[in-house]
């Protein structure tokens, strides 16, 4: 009982922070005075509620979530494989060192508008956030190798374990603590990533040309309303990667073994 | 079956771990590499093992051998269980068939039979070491290096795996390697204590017990001389 009155209090004060700042995006837009500069919420979540019965609205989504889950998709095979190639091997190291700092420290920007020359405009998406994913991957994968027992190492290698089951057994349970926390920020900065790269690159159905044409039609609501669409979908993938990775991790830890 | 090492030198950097040393491991049994902690004898078994190089000499017999070696600590896999921690040693060569056999048989001789399903995270030191134990032994290497393999363990705990290993070597034979600095280990389990100080690694000594390992020794009164002079030893 005690428990319930808890869990009751914790959901009255997130229902009461909500409506906190609700109050306070109402009161500024009765401040500002003019829908287009902020539009109220009212206003956002009636558009919001025009775009859900549309099929428009849902293949939009749809295809935008394939391009955030193909560029993850590949920044993590990708980041996995060359990653623990780069941390057991020097040389591979210091070749892939230097891209990886340009990777990390290039503006988005740059990349997209070179990406629009290289690729068709739906491709553009899933190439940036791979651009930007995978170096985290690739950082993170390389510190999970390097952090390796070398007792371990040593133990198996006077019993004369054969290479990959070493890779299997021994480096792939340390990599992953590792690489879900990179999954978990890459999670969020792919859909970021992602939609930018759309507004830019317009494909057909994309998250990203709605707000693009928010822009062109000064359209405030519209591009509140959309924006909302991408902060629900980042957090519920957030949301279904973490619920999956928790009960799973141990389960993972042993399949990994089998 | 020649087993030697002429005059082998290791050193790291400027420290001599082993300088000039020449040891023969050719006669069968227990073999006890007896002297103070850091003196270099875990570097001499490692370099037998091939874990790591050696500067110059030579050793003899060794590099066709396959080697089981129990650790100072367990060094199991943390994320697997005590089952899958015998099998990661097996499942390199072609043991396949009779896999689960082998490791069944080698847990029940360290009677953890019942834990095969446990992690070594909910196992106490002396089961963890245990485990060690049944993964050397169920691995059947042609030589078994023991480096200070009941260090931290209780007496009780530590008189059992002594049991284990002294039963496991009259079924075998071949050559074992103890390493340990405790003159009552050395006693009862060794057939050739080499008596050793550093660094560098040097041989002072050696002595042959020429009764078969195991407890029935401590009655003997040659062993009480031995005892007096390998307890001299430390003390020195």
């Amino acid at each position: 009982m005690k428990a319930s009155t808890i869990k009751d209090k914790k959901s009255l004060n997130k229902i009461l922070v909500f409506i906190f700042w609700i109050s306070i995006w109402q009161l500024t837009h009765i401040v500002v005075g003019r829908d287009i500069y902020v539009p109220s919420p009212l206003q956002v979540i009636t558009t919001l509620g025009q775009m859900i019965f549309s099929n428009v609205f849902w293949r939009t989504i749809a295809y935008s979530i394939f391009r955030v889950v193909a560029g993850l998709s590949i920044s993590i095979l990708l980041g996995l494989i060359v990653g623990i190639i780069s941390a057991l091997n020097d040389y591979v190291y210091d070749i892939i060192n230097p891209f990886m700092t340009i990777l990390k420290s290039t503006p988005v920007l740059s990349f997209i508008i070179i990406a629009l020359i290289w690729f068709t405009s739906s491709n553009v998406p899933i190439f940036i956030c791979f651009l930007m994913c995978f170096p985290i991957i690739w950082t993170n994968v390389v510190a999970g190798v390097r952090n390796v027992d070398h007792k371990l190492i040593e133990m198996s290698k006077v019993y004369r374990i054969k290479k990959l089951i070493i890779l299997r057994r021994i480096y792939l349970p340390t990599i992953v603590p590792y690489l879900l926390a990179a999954c978990i920020t890459c999670l969020g900065l792919g859909w970021k990533v992602s939609v930018a790269a759309e507004v830019l690159s317009h494909p057909q159905n994309a998250i990203g040309s709605h707000l693009y044409s928010a822009k062109v039609y000064l359209d405030s609501s519209m591009l509140f309303a959309w924006t909302f669409v991408v902060i629900i979908l980042s957090m519920l993938f957030e949301g279904i990667f973490k619920r999956f990775t928790t009960k799973r991790n141990m389960k993972e830890y042993s399949k990994i073994n089998s | 079956m020649e087993l030697k090492i002429k005059s082998l030198h290791k050193s790291y950097g400027k420290q001599k771990v082993i300088s000039g040393l020449n040891m023969d491991f050719s006669s069968e049994g227990i073999h006890c590499l007896f002297g103070p902690s850091g003196c270099g004898k875990t570097t001499l078994v490692n370099i037998l093992a091939g874990v790591i190089p050696y500067d110059s000499g030579d050793i003899q017999g060794f590099n066709n051998k396959s080697f089981s070696y129990i650790f100072q600590e367990e060094r199991l896999l943390p994320w697997a269980t005590v089952e899958k921690n015998i099998k990661f040693v097996l499942e390199s060569y072609n043991h396949k068939g009779d896999i689960d056999s082998i490791v069944d048989n080698y847990l029940s001789l360290v009677d953890l039979e019942e834990f095969k399903n446990y992690y070594p995270k909910e196992l106490s030191g002396g089961m963890k070491q245990r485990v060690s134990i049944a993964r050397a032994l169920a691995y059947d290497g042609d030589i078994l290096i023991m480096d200070e393999p009941f260090k931290g363990l209780h007496l009780n705990m530590k008189k059992t795996l002594m049991d284990y290993i002294i039963d496991y070597w009259h079924r075998k034979k071949g050559l074992f390697i103890l390493i340990t600095h405790d003159a009552d280990e050395a006693l009862c389990m060794a057939n050739y204590i080499h008596v050793l100080e550093g660094p560098p690694l040097t041989l002072k000594k050696e002595i042959v017990i020429d009764e078969p390992p195991g407890k029935a020794r401590s009655g003997i009164d040659k062993i009480q001389k031995y005892r007096e002079m390998l307890e001299d030893k430390i003390t020195e």
